[in-house]
């Protein structure tokens, strides 16, 4: 039974706007708890995870909260909510918390794992704390999660469906003992799922106290409202666009099974107010494990549109202009048993992009990389040093994915959409694996131009201190992120595993599996960056010679990439040239267009 | 129940009974290669459905040690965990807690248990072998114990999570309700029978008449050690991996002493309970011996510890082919270190009828995995079954 309620006092408005900002603070209490208290860098260094506070009205789930972290977690989450509270109709109580990991029932991946901790006020459950984290390995055929060559979901690690972790305040131990012995690292993940767990529990607490302070029917009143003032913002945003249908596409360069490339398109419709995404046209469902079920794609989505409007409080009131629609047995859209493993980044990011490509047409003062086309190695094998088996991620590989946006140029670290993970700490990956990092750096002319440049790509060499074998899996190789609004793509992705070694050495531009690398072994690899925004010949001259100076542009990208001449004997732009260069360019390109 | 000739036809009547009840329950069309038995709650053997199912006692030992005093009636609990003395991931095993001295709760005296084969419980292919796998997890999902059925209802949270992990969903609900269903049928029927006035006499008669039986099976082998080396594989994917020696010696006991090359990286290694299955299912077969043997067999033979070798693998080195391979190769070793000592035996007819029409059998030699053959009976059945009401 839905709660109706009074529309909110005048004199409540404050109140609900505390309890906005309340509940978003409980989320990033939440958060600390959980990046301060567990154990895998993957959570403590990296934070690849996610809190939320869910409201719950007797019947339906809304998001109310959650911290600046990972969105395509959280709102993913929101379908573990809801799987939860299907399979448990009647029968949450008070002390009770939920686990669910199965793409196909509410999740995305498997290594995403997701904590529901029912948050009861006067014997009822009015929230749901929730955190959802990745954890570094869920059992199945390849240490860590990342199958390449998988072919069904099977191959990818140990599913769970929702399942009650904790009974009315007591542990059942089985289930626990069950979902931790099928991970590869069960004293690690052991902490992470504890602090996952104490996360919620701490989020529990503080709701309780705000629901003891201003009674739960004012804060509901409040949380209708916040819905409420979300969706009016972004509605009175919606009335300044143009109606019409706009498209974006974005590709994949392989499905990892010998396909490719997959294509991803978005239709964006803008028609009296509401704004329908529809994702027709985009590749069916592919052999390889980049398939995405829909609360993936949903997530990737919302994701997409919480970078566009930052400034509006996200909740479940934000997403109510949006509709959306996936085509059925559609790589967006998949059926079981198709493998999903890689989807929440590829094709997860490929969303994105296809989403964000339409709405240049829209808002283009808004919109920059949306992704990580995600390029990563996974390495496993038994640490010497500990005597332990380990999978050992290094998302710093990842992370160059900022492109240029609007002001800004594309910056080193994360795109928008993932901007809490963090570049870890090399030392604390030296601490923890057999690894010595010999080079982590900008590289020359690899930023993609524009009026705001992307970032340049990373060189990272590493020396792998025992024998270890790699699983590299990588995308944006020959479809580098866009850039936006004339800005150039950004570099591509690519590993050389066993470098230097004439008898070992292998270039990865797209996936490899197990490949070994014996002690003393070097992986290279080229993270790749965001495209640029904006037409490259208007960047500041000024700031083209900085980068000069910073040597992530050369003398001759200078002039051949931004038509900026460098005086090379005082570091300086050789104004008059430049702008004769640029004025032979712009009416080359003019003529061109006639 | 003071008669030992009436209490081995009544256990073996209501062992019988479940595993026939078990199979005809699937009706599949291979064999589900189920086995039952009783034990105490320390995994000494009551009786079982046949002498070469030792690890069962070591299963329902892990349980109950597991879950120590949190039983209620109507509770049953499985696993497929090879640390657990399973010997195969595709193999699961379900136990059920007995109080026949009365009693509904606390640690119970006896269980019930059932193993049988499922067609598929993850790994890299359909059938439950995978050639690939570097390390046990590779193998399939690892169920250590948890209760799939509390207070006689059914848990939906374990018996998804075994369909879910399942290629064959259809078929691994339904024998995973098969399981709990004979597991009851056996409990129901076992519990008079060991309550009944005189059990233990009788059942302490009926072992040593057996002991009996088995020593003078024995005696045709002459008293001098006995060896023999077999070679493992070819494997599929043509390595020789080395041999397995069989040492046995007719002492008080008989005595057995094993040796393999080191912990092999490919899913060839055994377990040390898979190892005691082997042993035991060699000597059963090599001497004829009828299969209802309560215990009487494993209670007559020694098994020296091999040493750090495949024939003694801990998580998380993979075992999935273990028995096929390594397994084979000292089966046929002890058959032969035997006939070497008089007991004249045909090792691989003697394999091919432990095999019997089990999953395990329809492995092909070639690749590792069930054959493309049995694959698609597997798959057909399941689909069959998925489309059923």
């Amino acid at each position: 039974m839905n709660v109706v309620l009074p529309p909110l006092a005048k004199a409540d408005l404050i109140t609900a706007e505390i309890v906005r900002n309340y509940v978003e603070t409980v989320c990033g209490e939440m958060s600390r708890v959980v990046e301060n208290t567990s154990i895998s860098p993957i959570f403590s260094e990296t934070h690849d995870y996610s809190v939320g506070v869910f409201y719950f009205d007797g019947k339906d789930v809304s998001l109310l909260a959650r911290a600046q972290s990972v969105p395509t977690h959280i709102f993913a989450a929101y379908t573990s909510v809801e799987a939860v509270l299907k399979a448990y109709a009647g029968d949450v109580n008070d002390g009770d918390i939920f686990f669910a990991s199965d793409p196909y029932y509410g999740g995305s991946h498997i290594p995403d794992w997701t904590i529901v901790y029912p948050v009861f006020v006067h014997g009822v459950p009015a929230f749901f704390t929730s955190v959802r984290g990745h954890v570094n390995d869920v059992g199945g055929c390849a240490p860590g999660g990342y199958n390449t060559i998988a072919r069904d979901v099977w191959q990818e690690g140990f599913r769970v469906p929702p399942v009650r972790l904790t009974e009315r305040g007591r542990p059942v131990k089985d289930l626990w003992n069950l979902i931790l012995s099928n991970t590869r690292t069960k004293d690690d993940i052991t902490g992470d799922l504890n602090a996952m767990i104490g996360g919620c529990t701490i989020g529990a607490r503080r709701m309780q106290e705000l629901a003891a302070k201003y009674g739960l029917a004012l804060v509901r009143r409040c949380v209708a409202y916040v819905f409420d003032y979300s969706e009016s913002r972004l509605r009175a945003e919606i009335a300044t666009w143009p109606a019409g249908t706009y498209v974006g596409e974005a590709f994949l360069d392989h499905d990892y099974a010998g396909g490719g490339p997959v294509k991803v398109r978005a239709a964006v419709t803008v028609e009296g107010g509401d704004v329908r995404i529809d994702m027709a046209g985009s590749a069916p469902q592919v052999a390889g494990f980049v398939n995405s079920v829909a609360p993936n794609t949903i997530s990737n989505i919302y994701s997409t549109l919480v970078s566009l409007w930052p400034d509006v409080p996200v909740n479940s009131g934000y997403f109510r202009p949006f509709k959306i629609a996936l085509p059925p047995h559609s790589v967006v859209n998949c059926d079981p048993p198709a493998p999903v493993g890689h989807s929440t980044v590829c094709i997860g990011s490929d969303i994105m992009e296809a989403v964000m490509k339409a709405f240049e047409q829209i808002v283009p003062e808004r919109v920059g990389a949306a992704d990580i086309d995600l390029c990563n190695v996974r390495v496993y094998g038994t640490n010497t040093r500990t005597g332990r088996f380990f999978v050992g991620s290094d998302i710093n590989a990842t992370a160059m994915s900022a492109g240029g946006a609007k002001g800004v140029d594309g910056w080193g670290g994360n795109a928008a959409p993932f901007c809490a993970l963090r570049l870890p700490s090399l030392e604390m990956f030296e601490q923890q694996y057999p690894y010595r990092y010999w080079q982590v750096e900008y590289a020359p002319d690899t930023a993609a131009p524009g009026e705001f440049r992307g970032a340049p790509a990373l060189h990272y060499r590493r020396e792998m201190l025992d024998d270890v074998a790699a699983i590299v899996y990588s995308q944006g190789y020959a479809h580098p992120m866009q850039g936006y609004v004339g800005g150039k793509p950004g570099a591509g992705n690519f590993f050389v595993l066993n470098e230097g070694d004439p008898q070992r050495e292998v270039k990865v531009t797209d996936y490899c599996y197990g490949v070994a690398v014996p002690k003393g072994g070097r992986i290279f690899v080229q993270s790749g960056a965001g495209g640029g925004w904006g037409d490259p010949l208007r960047r500041n001259p000024d700031r083209v010679a900085a980068d000069v100076r910073s040597e992530l542009v050369s003398v001759a990208a200078a002039r051949r990439d931004y038509g900026v001449v460098i005086d090379v004997r005082l570091g300086a732009v050789d104004r008059a040239t430049t702008e004769a260069e640029r004025a032979r360019r712009r009416a080359g390109a003019a003529k061109a267009a006639e | 129940m003071s008669d030992p000739r009436a209490l081995e036809t009544s256990l073996r009547a209501a062992l019988g009974a479940a595993i026939t009840g078990y199979e005809r329950a699937l009706g599949l069309p291979w064999s589900v290669h189920a086995k039952a038995g009783l034990f105490t709650a320390n995994g000494r053997t009551l009786a079982t459905t046949a002498a070469s199912v030792a690890s069962l006692g070591t299963t329902v030992r892990a349980i109950a040690g597991f879950f120590a005093d949190e039983w209620a009636p109507g509770d049953a609990a499985i696993t497929n965990d090879q640390d657990s003395g399973a010997t195969h991931v595709a193999e699961m095993t379900l136990v059920r807690p007995l109080w026949p001295a009365g009693g509904t709760s606390g640690k119970p005296a006896v269980f019930a248990a059932i193993r049988a084969h499922i067609p598929d419980f993850g790994g890299w292919h359909l059938g439950g072998y995978s050639p690939e796998a570097i390390d046990r997890w590779a193998e399939g999902g690892r169920i250590v114990p948890v209760k799939v059925a509390l207070a006689g209802a059914e848990r939906r949270e374990a018996v998804e999570t075994l369909m879910l992990n399942s290629r064959t969903p259809a078929l691994t609900t339904a024998s995973v309700r098969a399981l709990i269903a004979t597991a009851a049928n056996l409990a129901g029927m076992a519990a008079p029978l060991l309550a009944a006035p005189g059990f233990a006499a009788a059942h302490t008669a009926l072992t040593a008449g057996e002991s009996d039986a088995i020593a003078r099976a024995l005696a045709a082998l002459s008293l001098a050690p006995h060896r023999a080396s077999i070679p493992i594989g070819p494997l599929w994917n043509g390595a020789g991996a080395g041999a397995v020696d069989a040492i046995v010696e007719r002492r008080n006991r008989l005595h057995v002493a094993l040796a393999g090359p080191p912990v092999h990286a490919l899913p060839i290694n055994l377990t040390r309970p898979m190892v005691e299955d082997l042993v035991l299912a060699a000597i059963e077969a090599a001497l004829a011996l009828p299969p209802f043997l309560t215990g009487a067999l494993r209670a007559g033979v020694d098994i020296a510890e091999p040493g750090p070798c495949l024939l003694d693998a801990a998580v998380p080195t993979p075992v999935g082919l273990g028995r096929e391979t390594t397994g084979r190769a000292l089966f046929a070793a002890l058959v032969q270190a035997l006939a070497a000592g008089g007991i004249a035996a045909d090792a691989d007819a003697l394999w091919r009828a432990y095999q019997g029409r089990a999953i395990a059998a329809k492995v092909d030699a070639t690749t590792g995995r069930v054959g493309t053959r049995h694959a698609g009976i597997i798959a057909a059945t399941e689909a069959e079954r998925a489309r059923a009401p």
